[in-house]
């Protein structure tokens, strides 16, 4: 059905526009990508409905974090011949993000038992599964 | 001033989410793999900030306006690349204890994406007159 289609894309939308504000407002793109990285471990955790996962996940959390900006960063401390400096970039963005992705998806698995009944309302039936 | 920036960047997040969305449906027929597709597009991205920051640079000598730097580089690109679903394509690669591919994926994309960025610079320096 191609209002479902349409529905996808307005929700990406959505979830897009405060993520791309707040990248812009914070203007630190190790800081955004490591709190990006945190939430969706987080969302990753939770059993949500496909819509809240494309509204949260790939609206929100997909344009509050970016890789090309990294990219370019690493770039310019290369040009000026800052390579240890651009590798220790690399290697930390990806290392703290992945710590704080485990932190925040495990925390949640271990609060999920806790706090899972009264948000049964976002639940979907099918449980522990992620659609792209 | 600023707002008209807040503007162009939430416009160019909206679209840059909307065309990522776009690639992760269409590229499933390439790529059923699930988890190679952020890799692909974070490459894309990634040579288009690098071309656009050298047509930047370059334009930088003429006029002062930096509006369009902020519509594609920070709002399109920007929000087309992302960092959150690469970790967590190599966090579900970490809990199926497959390390290889996991180090494989952080590598490669890491890599591509480098190159890309370097190759989309050079590529805008080239004078084509």
């Amino acid at each position: 059905m191609w209002i479902k289609k349409i529905n996808r894309y307005f929700l990406v939308s959505i979830g897009a526009v405060p993520g791309v504000l707040l990248r812009f407002l914070l203007q630190n793109d190790f800081l955004v990508n490591i709190l990006g990285a945190a939430i969706l471990g987080v969302l990753f955790a939770l059993p949500l409905r496909n819509r809240y996962q494309i509204l949260l996940g790939v609206g929100f959390c997909g344009s509050l974090t970016t890789f090309s900006s990294w990219m370019i960063k690493c770039i310019s401390l290369m040009v000026k011949a800052y390579f240890s400096e651009a590798i220790l970039l690399l290697l930390t963005t990806v290392l703290f993000g992945l710590v704080a992705f485990a932190s925040g998806f495990f925390c949640t698995k271990y609060f999920n038992s806790l706090m899972l009944p009264r948000l049964r309302f976002l639940v979907h039936r099918y449980w522990d599964r992620w659609h792209f | 001033m600023y707002f008209e920036k807040l503007v162009l960047v939430s416009i160019g997040g909206v679209l840059g989410s909307v065309v990522r969305l776009y690639l992760l449906q269409e590229l499933e027929t390439f790529l059923p793999t699930r988890y190679w597709r952020t890799c692909v597009i974070n490459t894309v991205a990634s040579f288009g900030l690098g071309f656009l920051v050298s047509i930047h640079q370059q334009m930088q000598l003429l006029t002062e306006d930096s509006s369009i730097f902020f519509l594609i580089g920070v709002g399109f690109l920007g929000s087309m690349s992302t960092f959150s679903s690469f970790i967590l394509e190599v966090f579900q690669y970490l809990l199926n204890n497959s390390w290889v591919k996991a180090i494989l994926l952080t590598a490669l994309s890491i890599s591509l994406g480098l190159s890309a960025a370097a190759v989309g610079f050079k590529l805008a320096q080239v004078n084509i007159f």
